[in-house]
């Protein structure tokens, strides 16, 4: 649809070949980049379940004439328009159980109980810290939708975040509007969800749980600011089934994952955060789309070598059809998280090793046999086009030469581009040796990291109004 | 009696205005059609008989292929989007099919 909307901004007719579960997400996107009704041509069901005879009758019988009808017939603009509130109009009046029946009925929502925003409490929520409602961050790349201040401050009171948070929420803001992150991707049909990562000396300030039960609900600031993500990205950047949001499954909100600043300190490693260029003197949230997620159980063992298969193997068993980021659908932007409860990076850091001496060792270990890797991003998933081996793909230098040592299928290879695309962290029970592994979903929701602005803002010199 | 609240709008004014769509072409005869592809859901097998497809209809159609601008989505995207009304118009581009989306 990007491609479409780029050859109409050109002034060259387009029409879009789509098929028939991505109507609705289609005329979503071409609206939000302010074309109303841009021609789509139709292909019945979806073509990764149907024969090429089934494909290509449906093409010839059914898709051929919309695109010609599409490039040489006038469009009518679309939906008719209806008039939106502004953001200070009331946009819904009652108790507290019919405003959480309006909210749900009109998709504003997630289907747990809100706390109503009235204009009262969204003021609030802002003037401890004196943004400017009105300043805007950006926009929304799904729904052309201003990101502003007010509009995060109100889906924040709707979640039961503290206004301590707003810092916290206007850098995910931030990451949100940042193309690096590729927000417009927030609802593809594999349906992956943003892990938020908070490091830093004001994580513990701020309430954040980063101990027993790190992904647990339970403590306000992990799970409201969770929550309030999937709020905002319903309400403000589209993302319901009725508009942008295509996932098959898709998860709940993720609550916030906070490193172990303490146990960091103490071992001598730096937090996640650096990775991305901050040190453990620096407020950072982390953000990153994560497909699936899985438990490394009871590792076993008082040494590096012994503990380090286990690990390398859960990361080498998370990583599927995920592989295309290592090269097909992404470049080198397949990059896994583990995440290591404070007794396993002890393991580590007491016999000496930094975060890149395991990097280094999980590159080595974390490996799958050649032929299931190129089934993974071929045959099996169709993701990677033109169905090329590693050692095609060596050759044109896509992939690092590490992926084409022999011709043998079972050679091992690594799940990663390099090292340095292992992400680590630290959390967790610090009485226990369990690790937790997430495959991420590369250029659709990148990793990116932002500082927290604590400081009081500059802004509001004049009120709310 | 249960406290009732006026609550405001969790949404946000559309930052983006709407936009005239192009206007279309009177024939596909004549013109130069370019096929843009996300590399993904077949295209590599739907494209070739759409280009049959049409050259039946309109024999005098030009279609330029989609290897000609490359891939539309994965790492580059942003760059590729951003470069292609340039590409389009500096190629005499009339009309564009873009594939696939599903």
């Amino acid at each position: 649809m990007r491609a479409s909307i780029a050859a109409e901004s050109a002034g060259i007719p387009s029409v879009s070949l789509v098929c028939e579960g991505f109507v609705k997400q289609a005329a979503a996107t071409g609206r939000g980049h302010g074309y109303d009704g841009l021609p789509l041509a139709v292909m019945p069901g979806h073509v990764d379940a149907q024969s090429a005879d089934v494909m290509l009758s449906n093409l010839r019988e059914v898709a051929v004439d919309q695109v010609i009808a599409g490039l040489t017939e006038a469009v009518s603009s679309g939906e008719a328009k209806t008039q939106e509130p502004t953001a200070l109009d009331v946009a819904a009046s009652g108790t507290i159980d019919e405003i959480n029946r309006t909210f749900i009925a009109r998709g504003w929502s997630d289907g747990s109980p809100i706390i109503p925003p009235t204009r009262d409490c969204v003021e609030q929520f802002i003037a401890i810290t004196a943004h400017d409602p009105w300043r805007r961050i950006g926009i929304a790349p799904s729904s052309g939708r201003d990101v502003t201040i007010w509009s995060i401050a109100v889906n924040a009171v709707m979640a039961g975040c503290e206004p301590a948070h707003l810092p916290v929420l206007i850098a995910l803001a931030e990451i949100l509007v940042n193309p690096h992150y590729g927000a417009e991707h927030s609802g593809n049909t594999t349906g992956a969800d943003a892990l938020i990562i908070i490091d830093g000396p004001s994580s513990v300030d701020l309430g954040f749980n980063h101990g027993q039960g790190a992904l647990r609900d339970g403590h306000p600031a992990n799970t409201t600011i969770g929550r309030w993500l999937r709020l905002y990205l319903r309400n403000v950047f589209g993302f319901t089934p009725d508009e942008h949001d295509k996932a098959t499954f898709g998860n709940s909100a993720r609550v916030v994952l906070a490193e172990d600043m303490a146990t960091l300190a103490d071992i001598g490693w730096q937090p996640l955060s650096a990775d991305f260029g901050f040190d453990e003197t620096d407020d950072i949230v982390t953000m990153a789309r994560m497909n699936s997620g899985a438990i490394i159980g009871s590792v076993y063992g008082s040494t590096p070598d012994e503990i380090l298969p286990y690990l390398a193997d859960g990361l080498a068993r998370i990583s599927g059809w995920d592989l295309t980021h290592v090269y097909g659908l992404g470049t080198a932007q397949y990059r896994p998280l583990l995440i290591l409860a404070p007794l396993l990076a002890r393991t580590f850091t007491d016999a000496g090793w930094s975060k890149d001496d395991v990097r280094n060792a999980l590159f080595e270990h974390a490996r799958i046999p050649a032929w299931r890797f190129e089934k993974l991003i071929g045959e099996w998933s169709n993701l990677t086009a033109g169905r090329r081996t590693l050692i095609d793909l060596a050759a044109a230098g896509h992939v690092p030469a590490v992926f084409a040592e022999s011709d043998d299928p079972e050679r091992m290879v690594p799940i990663v581009t390099d090292p340095s695309k292992f992400a680590i962290a630290v959390a967790g029970d610090p009485t226990r040796t369990n690790a937790y592994v997430f495959s991420n979903d590369g250029p659709h929701g990148d990793w990116t990291a932002r500082s927290i602005d604590r400081s009081s803002s500059k802004d509001l010199v004049c009120g709310i109004y | 009696m249960e406290s009732t609240y006026d609550v405001v709008w969790p949404k946000s004014p559309r930052g983006v205005q709407s936009r005239p769509l192009a206007d279309r072409v009177d024939t596909l005869n004549g013109k130069r059609v370019a096929f843009l592809w996300d590399y993904l859901f077949r295209g590599d097998e739907i494209f070739p008989v759409l280009e049959t497809e049409l050259v039946e209809r309109f024999p005098d159609v030009e279609i330029v292929g989609y290897d000609v601008f490359g891939n539309t989505h994965g790492r580059d995207e942003k760059e590729m989007v951003a470069g292609l009304p340039n590409g389009l118009s500096s190629r005499h581009i009339d009309a564009v099919v873009s594939a696939m989306g599903c």
